[in-house]
C-alpha cells in the first residue's frame, strides 16, 4: 500500500526538498486517517509543490498539476497538504476548486483513491467550498483534517487521534519562540525609556515586535492557559506607552478568550481597580523593575487581596534566554516576573549618555527607523556593538581591506533588522515582486538573514554553494542542468536543495507562462543577496549563475558596499575603502 | 514607496563625534577602527559641495591632531585629501578652492539666532548644545540637529543653527543670504527676543510669531511722518497709489514713504503658521525641562524662570534700528499698526533677505522686556527658551516638508 503525497507550500515560488520530518508527519497522519498501518513511501514524492502568486489564481494550473501527479502513480492513498507554512495560508476556492477536479476526473477514471486534505483552519459548514466537497467526502473518498484536529469525512477519526494529530503539528512547526526570536526587531539609535516615576534613561536599541504580534497572542495564550486553569474574573492589565505591538498583542488576545483589558498608561487616576479579584499585567520590556513595581503597588493600593501574575514579553534580567522567570527582588516589588524573551541593552542615565553628549538627536519610537537604508548612526552603533576584526576569507585575487565589523554577528544578532531593511530597501526602489525569489552565497551572514526573509517575508531564498558559485564563474555553459521540454520535476536527477528550487522554480515558471500573461514582470525573476561587496566578484558570479540558468535579475543587493560603485548594486550601507591601504592598518 | 536618504551633513555629523570617540587620550587608538570611520565619513562628505568637504575635512584633521594618532592615521588623512578633493590638490599639498560645485546640503530649516542667550537656548532644545559644530560659513559655526518624531511615514526635519553675533537687519541680511546661497534650505526662522507691546495682553516669556514686520524707520523723515504712518498703518501697499493719484491731481512730486511694510501671508511657513495652536502644557514642559538644564550661573538672580503662562500670539511685529527703552512701542503700535505685539531690530533684514530669495521665513520672539525704562537682561534666558520652544513645536506639529506639502 503506497501513499501519494502532493505537499503544497503557499506563497512560495519554487519548490524545495520534502524533510525526514515532514515524510514522517505525512505517513503518522495518514496512517491514522485512512486506519492502514500498512502504509509504505512513495519513493518519488521528494519534493514540494511551490504555490505562487500566479498558481493560486489559476485553478486550471493546480487541476493540471494535481492530474499529472494522479495519473503518475496508481497509489491508492493520496494526501494533499495546504496548511504550511501555517502562518502564511489561506487556502482560496480557486486550489481546492482545481484539486477537487482532478480528483473527480480521478473518480471518473475509475480510481477509487482516498484522498486527505490537510487544511490549516476548518472551513465553515456553510462555506461554498464544503459544498463543493460534500458528494466526495459523503462517497468517502474524501477526508479533510485541520491543523486543530478537526475533521470531516473521517470515520475512524477520534479524539486522541486529533490530540495526536495537533501534537504533530506542534512539532514540524518552529516553536513559537523561536519566531519571536526570529521576528523580534532590534532597531538601533537613540532612545529614551521611561525607568518608572523615578524618571528617563537613555538607551540605544528599541525592540519591536511588530512583526510577530500572531506568535505574541499564541504565547500569551499558552501562558494563560498554564497558569490560570479557568479565566473566571480574570482581567488583563497592560502598560504600554510606546510599545504599540505589546498592546496590540493582549489586546487581539483578550478579544479571542473574551477577557476584559485596561492598558495602565491610558487608565484614569481615579479608574476603579478595587473589584478586581486576579490580574495578569502584560508588560513588554522589564529592565529595572521599576515600572512593574509601581504598577503592583497601585493595584494592591486599590485591592489588597488581588491575585497579581506578571508577565513581561522582553527582559534584560533573568537568567535563561527564553520563558524565564525573574525572581521576587526589591525593585520587582517583591513580585516573580514571567517572561518569555531575554534582550540585551545598554541604558545610560540622561546625564552620563555619550549620545546625548555628542548631540545625536533622538529617534521615535513609533518611527524608529525613517531612513531606506542604514544610517550611519545605525551602523555604528550595531557596528560597535559586535566589534570589529581583520576581513575574514580574503579571496586571492584581491587585497585584504583591513578591519571591518565583525559582519557575521552582526548579521547573525540583527538578522530581523536587516532582514527588514531589505525588505524596505527592494519595496522602495521598485524592486519587490509578489513572490521574491532571493539568490545568495551560502554563507553564515547571508544564510541568517536569507532565514529571516523566508521566516518574515515567506520570501524563497535559494543558498549556493560558494565552490558552485566559482565553478560557474570558471566555465562557460551549463544550461544542461535545465530540465528536459516537457519532463516534470520527479525525473530531473538532482539531490542538491539549491538544484531542486532553481528546477522547480524555472519548471513552475515555465508552466505559468505557457498558460497566458503573468502578474508583473515577465520572466523568472530573482534577487542576488551578498553580504559583502568589495571587488563585486561574487555578485559577478551570482549574476553569470543565473544568467546561465536563464533567470531575469532583478537587483543585486548586500549588506555593505565597500567597492564604492553604488550604480551596480543597492546595499544597506557604503563604505568607499582604499583597497590598497586598507590591508595594512 | 519613496526612498528616504539620510542627510550627508547629518551622517557627516555623527561620523565626526564618532572619530572624536575613537580618539581616546592616553590610550592606545584602534587603527583599523579609526580608519574605517575615517573611510566612511569620507563617503559621506563626497557628496557635498567643496567648501562644505573642506570643512568636513578640516575637522577630521583637527579631531585626528593628537600625536598618538597622527601616525596611525596619516594613510587615511591622505587618502581622505585626495578622495575629497582630487584635482583640486596642488603639488604642494594645499587645497585649492572648489573645482566644481556639487549639490547644495539639504537644510530643510536653518534657524537664526542673533545673541549668545538665544543660540544656547536653540541649540538645548534641538538636542545639540553639547555637540561641536559641523561645519562654518565664512567662519560662521554652524550646528546640525534632526527633529524626529513627527509621526510614522514622515522623515525627520534637518535642521542647521547658527548665530548672527551682532544686532540690527543688515547681519542678519547678510547672513540669510549666506545661507540662502549655500544651502538647499526650505524655511528660515528666526528665533529669539524682543521688547513686548505692554498695551498688548504680552506678558514676559510669552512668544510672539508675526504675520508681517513694519519696519518703522525707512525713507526720509518727513514732517507729516506720524500722519503718514498712520495711513500706512491703515492701507498697506495702497498708500503708495493713494499718494501717486493726489500727485497726478497736484501736479506734485509723489511722497516719499516713511516706512516700509512687509507682508507675507502667502507662503507655506505662514499657513503652517496660522493652524499652529501649541500646547500649552507640551510647550511648558519643553521650556521648564530646557531651563532646568542651565546652571545657577547663567540665570539671573530674581529672573522668574516659570513659564507656566505660555502663550504664542500670532499678530505682526515691528522693527527698527533702535534699542527703544522709552515705552514708544505703544504709540508706535497706535500709529502704525494696532496688532503690533513685539519690536525687535533684525527681523526686517530677515524677512527682506528671504523675501528676495523666495524663502519662506517666520520669526518667533519671545518677550524679555516692554521696551521700556525698567527693561534689563534678566529674562533674556528664559524668553529665548520660550522662542525656541515654540519654534521646536511649530516644526513638530505644524511644519510640513515640501514632499509632504500639496501644491501652492
Amino acid at each position: 500500500m503506497h501513499l501519494l503525497t502532493i505537499p503544497f507550500r503557499f506563497g512560495k515560488a519554487a519548490g524545495d526538498i520534502l524533510s525526514g520530518e515532514m515524510r514522517d508527519f505525512y505517513f503518522a497522519t495518514a496512517r491514522m486517517a485512512f486506519a492502514e498501518p500498512s502504509l509504505s513511501e512513495d519513493s518519488e514524492a521528494s519534493t514540494t509543490i511551490p504555490l505562487s502568486f500566479d498558481m493560486v489564481l489559476d485553478s486550471g494550473l493546480i487541476f493540471k498539476i494535481v492530474e499529472e501527479k494522479l495519473s503518475a502513480v496508481d497509489h491508492p492513498y493520496v494526501i494533499v497538504d495546504l496548511s504550511r507554512p501555517s502562518e502564511f495560508v489561506l487556502t482560496t476556492h480557486h486550489v481546492i476548486a482545481g484539486i477537487l477536479r482532478a480528483v473527480t476526473a480521478d473518480v471518473r477514471r475509475g480510481h477509487q483513491r482516498r484522498v486527505l486534505l490537510l487544511i490549516s483552519t476548518m472551513l465553515a459548514r456553510d462555506d461554498v467550498v464544503m459544498f463543493a466537497l460534500a458528494p466526495l467526502i459523503d462517497n468517502g473518498l474524501l477526508g479533510v483534517i485541520a491543523d486543530n484536529g478537526d475533521s470531516i469525512g473521517l470515520k475512524d477519526w477520534t479524539h486522541a487521534d486529533a490530540l495526536a494529530h495537533c501534537s504533530r503539528v506542534t512539532s514540524i512547526n518552529i516553536p513559537l519562540i523561536n519566531l519571536v526570536q526570529k521576528k523580534l526587531i532590534r532597531f538601533p539609535g537613540h532612545f529614551t525609556i521611561s525607568t518608572g516615576s523615578s524618571g528617563s534613561a537613555c538607551t540605544n536599541f528599541y525592540f519591536d515586535g511588530s512583526l510577530c504580534q500572531r506568535e505574541l497572542v499564541e504565547l500569551i495564550d499558552e501562558f494563560v492557559a498554564h497558569y490560570y486553569p479557568s479565566l473566571a474574573n480574570l482581567h488583563i492589565l497592560y502598560h504600554s506607552v510606546i510599545s504599540r505591538w505589546c498592546e496590540t498583542a493582549t489586546v487581539a488576545y483578550c478579544e479571542r478568550r473574551g477577557l476584559l483589558s485596561w492598558n495602565m498608561s491610558r487608565i484614569a487616576p481615579d479608574h476603579d481597580l478595587s473589584r478586581l479579584t486576579r490580574v495578569l499585567l502584560v508588560l513588554p520590556l522589564v529592565d529595572t523593575g521599576n515600572t512593574a513595581r509601581e504598577l503592583v503597588s497601585k493595584i494592591r493600593t486599590a485591592n489588597p487581596s488581588v491575585e497579581i501574575t506578571v508577565l513581561a514579553i522582553l527582559s534584560t534580567q533573568g537568567d535563561v534566554p527564553c520563558d524565564g522567570l525573574i525572581p521576587p527582588s526589591p525593585s520587582t516589588g517583591s513580585m516573580p516576573i514571567h517572561y518569555f524573551l531575554k534582550v540585551m541593552r545598554a541604558q545610560y542615565p540622561p546625564t552620563q549618555c555619550p549620545l546625548c553628549h555628542a548631540g545625536v538627536p533622538k529617534s521615535d519610537p513609533l518611527y524608529p527607523d525613517p531612513f531606506t537604508r542604514l544610517s550611519s548612526q545605525a551602523f555604528w552603533t550595531l557596528a560597535t556593538d559586535v566589534g570589529f576584526e581583520n576581513e575574514r576569507d580574503v579571496p586571492p585575487y584581491r587585497p585584504s581591506i583591513g578591519q571591518v565589523p565583525r559582519l557575521r554577528t552582526l548579521e547573525a544578532e540583527n538578522s530581523a533588522f536587516l532582514a527588514y531593511k531589505f525588505e524596505k530597501l527592494l519595496r522602495a526602489t521598485g524592486n519587490l515582486p509578489v513572490d521574491p525569489v532571493v539568490i545568495c552565497p551560502m554563507e553564515d551572514g547571508a544564510q541568517a538573514i536569507g532565514d529571516c526573509l523566508e521566516a518574515v517575508f515567506n520570501m524563497t531564498v535559494i543558498r549556493v554553494p560558494k565552490l558552485v558559485l566559482d565553478l560557474y564563474a570558471r566555465s562557460t555553459n551549463h544550461r544542461g542542468v535545465w530540465p528536459r521540454p516537457g519532463s516534470t520535476v520527479s525525473e530531473t536527477a538532482s539531490s542538491e536543495r539549491w538544484e531542486v528550487q532553481i528546477e522547480t522554480l524555472i519548471y513552475y515558471r515555465e508552466r505559468i507562462r505557457a498558460r497566458g500573461p503573468v502578474f508583473g514582470r515577465q520572466g523568472s525573476n530573482v534577487i542576488l543577496m551578498d553580504e559583502l561587496s568589495v571587488s563585486g566578484a561574487t555578485r559577478k558570479n551570482l549574476v553569470k549563475f543565473a544568467d546561465d540558468y536563464g533567470l531575469e535579475v532583478l537587483c543585486c543587493v548586500s549588506v555593505m558596499d565597500f567597492s564604492g560603485d553604488t550604480q551596480q548594486a543597492l546595499s544597506l550601507y557604503d563604505v568607499t575603502v582604499p583597497l590598497h591601504l586598507a590591508g595594512s592598518s | 514607496m519613496t526612498i528616504i536618504k539620510e542627510n550627508p551633513m547629518t551622517a557627516c555629523a555623527y561620523l565626526l563625534w564618532k572619530i572624536a570617540e575613537l580618539v581616546p587620550i592616553g590610550a592606545n587608538v584602534d587603527p583599523g577602527r579609526l580608519n574605517f570611520a575615517i573611510y566612511d565619513i569620507g563617503t559621506k562628505a563626497k557628496q557635498l559641495d567643496a567648501s562644505f568637504r573642506r570643512s568636513i575635512f578640516d575637522r577630521v584633521e583637527k579631531a585626528l591632531s593628537n600625536t598618538r594618532t597622527q601616525p596611525v592615521a596619516i594613510e587615511a588623512i591622505g587618502w581622505l585629501r585626495t578622495y575629497l578633493f582630487g584635482d583640486e590638490i596642488t603639488h604642494s599639498g594645499a587645497i585649492m578652492g572648489p573645482a566644481q560645485e556639487r549639490v547644495k546640503p539639504r537644510a530643510d530649516v536653518a534657524i537664526v539666532t542673533v545673541i549668545n542667550e538665544e543660540r544656547k537656548a536653540v541649540r538645548k532644545i534641538f538636542g545639540v548644545d553639547h555637540a561641536p559644530s559641523i561645519f562654518d560659513i565664512d567662519g560662521r559655526e554652524f550646528y546640525v540637529s534632526s527633529l524626529t518624531g513627527r509621526g510614522a511615514g514622515k522623515r525627520e526635519i534637518n535642521i542647521y543653527i547658527t548665530m548672527v553675533g551682532e544686532p540690527r537687519n543688515v547681519p542678519c541680511a547678510n547672513v540669510c543670504r549666506d545661507i540662502i546661497e549655500r544651502l538647499n534650505v526650505d524655511l528660515l526662522i528666526l528665533c529669539g527676543i524682543a521688547g513686548g507691546n505692554r498695551d498688548r495682553k504680552v506678558a514676559l516669556a510669552h512668544v510672539v510669531a508675526p504675520y508681517s514686520i513694519f519696519y518703522i524707520e525707512g525713507g526720509k523723515s518727513h514732517i507729516y511722518t506720524r500722519f503718514l504712518r498712520k495711513l500706512y498703518g491703515l492701507f498697506g501697499g495702497r498708500t503708495d497709489s493713494i499718494f501717486s493719484f493726489f500727485g497726478y491731481l497736484l501736479g506734485q512730486e509723489r511722497f516719499t514713504e516713511p516706512e516700509i511694510i512687509t507682508k507675507n501671508m502667502l507662503d507655506p511657513a505662514k499657513a503652517y503658521l496660522q493652524n499652529f495652536e501649541p500646547e500649552n502644557g507640551e510647550a511648558v514642559r519643553l521650556c521648564q525641562a530646557t531651563l532646568a538644564s542651565y546652571s545657577l550661573d547663567e540665570i539671573p538672580l530674581g529672573a522668574t524662570m516659570t513659564s507656566a503662562d505660555y502663550e504664542c500670539h500670532r499678530t505682526n511685529a515691528m522693527c527698527g534700528e533702535k534699542v527703544l527703552v522709552d515705552d514708544g512701542l505703544r504709540k508706535m503700535s497706535q500709529d502704525v499698526n494696532r496688532k503690533i505685539y513685539a519690536v525687535d531690530m533684525e527681523s526686517y533684514g530677515f524677512a527682506a533677505a528671504c523675501e528676495h530669495s523666495h524663502k519662506p521665513w517666520i520669526v518667533f520672539r519671545g518677550i524679555s522686556d516692554y521696551a521700556d525704562p525698567k527693561k534689563d537682561d534678566s529674562r533674556h534666558i528664559a524668553a529665548s527658551v520660550a522662542a525656541a520652544a515654540t519654534a521646536h513645536l511649530f516644526l513638530r506639529h505644524a511644519y510640513k516638508l515640501p514632499e509632504e506639502r500639496p501644491e501652492f
